[in-house]
């Protein structure tokens, strides 16, 4: 089975696989992925979703025929961040965040963990 | 730090990076290199899922790889060997940045006011507080000042307790 295939057969069972997530899947790497993924759109069997995953774009890859909802641009809803960072407590989110370009004003895990310790200490 | 401490930190860092199988592959502490494919029949876990946390590891600097064209499938394979001996330096960097980063955000905290939707909708600076007038635009409820005293002693004492582990790293 080529690259090809293999993402088509992990669509199909899966639903749908995030980019980022993909390519290491894969064993190739995230260039040649994309390249891949961009091919494949065109031919018309995929469709490349952009989505942001903790603050970070990347693409939802799903089937060409999948309906998909426009997903919103993430906002500070900090409300459900927090819901979802229920675990993360002790050090900062920063310690082992591979976010390369970050402002730490701007990252909504460090405003939850912030938060958290305004209220909860 | 003692070992203990030391041991706790990093398998912190790979479960958060890496996951559990990252950290089950990291204590492993295999003796030679080894290929996915090796791992993942030791294991019992799927491949894909070895993969990615190797490769995780590999982000984290804890892991490398060298790939080889099998010459009888022609695939490549990726032969794997983790990096014991980079855990401190791997430590001590990410300390240092999560230091760094609180450090920005003490400072931004300091020097700004904020409000906050009592309903947890959003933060927002006295500017735009204003602008809303003091109202959440997302669920109306009142937009109050938001009070960081407690939080920025948290922040402090989060760095003294980093620093303290990084001298003694």
């Amino acid at each position: 089975m080529d690259t090809r295939e293999e993402i088509l057969q992990i669509l199909k069972e899966r639903g749908e696989i995030l980019q980022k997530d993909l390519w290491k899947e894969l064993n190739i790497d995230s260039s040649k992925c994309s390249r891949i993924l961009r091919k494949l759109e065109k031919e018309g069997l995929i469709k490349r979703v952009e989505v942001v995953v903790d603050g970070v774009k990347t693409f939802k890859i799903v089937p060409a025929d999948a309906e998909v909802e426009e997903e919103k641009e993430e906002e500070l809803s900090l409300k459900a961040i927090m819901e979802r960072m229920e675990e993360i407590t002790g050090l900062p989110p920063c310690f082992g965040c591979l976010e390369k370009e970050c402002e730490a004003t701007k990252c909504l895990k460090l405003e939850v963990w912030f938060l958290k310790k305004a209220m909860l200490g | 730090m003692n070992v203990l401490q030391a041991e706790e930190l990093i398998r912190e860092l790979i479960e958060r990076v890496a996951g559990e199988i990252g950290v089950i592959i990291y204590e492993l502490r295999p003796k030679k290199e080894f290929t996915d494919e090796e791992l993942s029949m030791e294991l019992g876990i799927e491949i894909n899922e070895i993969r990615r946390a190797l490769f995780a590891l590999y982000e984290l600097g804890l892991a490398e790889y060298r790939r080889k064209r099998d010459d009888e499938t022609g695939w490549m394979e990726y032969y794997w060997r983790i990096r014991y001996d980079k855990e401190k330096e791997v430590l001590r960097r990410e300390l240092l940045k999560t230091k760094r980063k609180l450090e920005e955000k003490l400072e931004d905290e300091t020097a700004t006011v904020y409000y906050i939707c009592v309903n947890g909708c959003m933060k927002v600076n006295y500017e735009q507080a204003m602008e809303f007038d003091f109202t959440c635009p997302k669920c109306g409820a009142p937009l109050e000042f938001f009070d960081s005293s407690l939080a920025i002693e948290k922040v402090k004492e989060e760095i003294r307790k980093i620093d303290e582990i990084l001298s003694n790293l």
